[in-house]
């Protein structure tokens, strides 16, 4: 780790500490340098950029908030482990490394589990959109959406996160899930189909949600 | 692959699909707390993790390397040694003694060296000449 700092960040006592603030000229690979060094401010900034989608990102999978943020934690302490072993010119970026983690752990997680999703689950829906009917039929319809993708098999629901979710192109999306282009179209073809046929089973057709 | 392709049994096609999932995604964006929350949690991991770090150029007691796994492991292998060294000890000197037992000369033979020849008693006269002195 023998690069330059830098040059818009000075080392305090305590490492890295980015003078713009928020470090958006950084690249996540400068921080990760840092981090490798046993800076906390580089790594708070890690933290602030990409947290909250790895968050959502597990929540999607495992669909249960406590779960989606041990994963999330999970994911930036192999972060903070392994920093030092990042190469920085290798195949895959620090966002597609951090993303296939995250998917890797919810799946194995979401096996563990195998939970069925109830209506139980119901509960973690705002409770604020239970006035009036518009807002009683956007929360069955979410309720609906959301068994609709409990019911896809571990891969398929990490394939619709990446894909419709998180709008990554296809190709991307298959370097996070560590597969071919093809056979990530593969698998989300098969996601699209069950997803539509669960929507349909469930009572939800496009006549009645699109305007 | 395009996002709107051939419907697929005429429910919906994807870009209707993709509006349902968008528009009633039924994860909703963690807040500000709870991100705050597990922040805390990492850096006290972290800092426990470094808390447990011993630092290379730290004075280390000298069994320190007994610890853990390794240690146990050299430990076991000595122990090892130490009884399988025994074992061969006692083997090699109950050998020693039986050939100690063979190789010895016998007690007659020792006699034989220290006192000379034993006389063999072949006379045995001397009672009748007693007898003819009376």
């Amino acid at each position: 780790m023998g690069k330059s700092l830098p040059s818009n960040c000075a080392r305090l006592t305590k490492g890295f500490v980015c003078l713009a603030g928020t470090g958006g000229a950084l690249s996540d690979s400068d921080l990760l340098e840092a981090v490798a060094e046993g800076d906390h401010d580089a790594f708070a900034l890690l933290m602030k950029r990409h947290l909250a989608s790895m968050v959502t990102l597990a929540h999607r999978i495992v669909f249960d908030r406590e779960q989606a943020h041990e994963i999330a934690q999970e994911a930036f302490l192999r972060v903070w482990k392994h920093a030092d072993k990042w190469d920085p010119y290798g195949s895959a970026t620090f966002l597609t490394w951090l993303r296939r983690v995250v998917i890797n752990l919810s799946i194995s997680c979401r096996r563990r589990v195998r939970e069925q999703v109830s209506l139980d689950a119901i509960e973690e829906l705002p409770s604020g959109l239970a006035d009036g009917f518009d807002d009683i039929a956007t929360a069955d319809r979410k309720r609906i959406v959301r068994e609709a993708l409990s019911a896809l098999p571990e891969r398929q629901r990490a394939a619709v996160a990446l894909y419709y979710f998180e709008d990554l192109p296809q190709m991307q999306a298959a370097e996070v899930m560590q597969m071919t282009s093809r056979a990530f179209d593969s698998l989300i073809v098969r996601a699209r189909t069950n997803l539509k046929k669960h929507l349909a089973g469930l009572g939800l057709r496009h006549q009645e949600v699109l305007p | 692959m395009t996002k709107r392709s051939s419907a697929y049994d005429g429910l919906m096609d994807n870009a209707e699909l993709q509006h349902i999932l968008k528009r009633y995604d039924p994860v909703e964006p963690p807040t500000q707390g709870s991100l705050m929350a597990i922040e805390a949690s990492i850096f006290a991991k972290i800092d426990g993790l470094t808390r447990n770090r011993i630092p290379a150029d730290s004075q280390m007691p000298p069994w320190v390397f007994l610890q853990g796994w390794a240690g146990r492991v050299a430990i076991f292998t000595a122990l090892l040694i130490i009884a399988s060294g025994f074992i061969v000890g006692q083997l090699s000197y109950g050998e020693t003694n039986v050939s100690a037992l063979t190789s010895t000369p016998s007690l007659l033979a020792l006699a034989d060296e220290t006192l000379g020849p034993a006389v063999p008693v072949t006379d045995t006269s001397w009672g009748d000449n007693d007898d003819a002195a009376e």
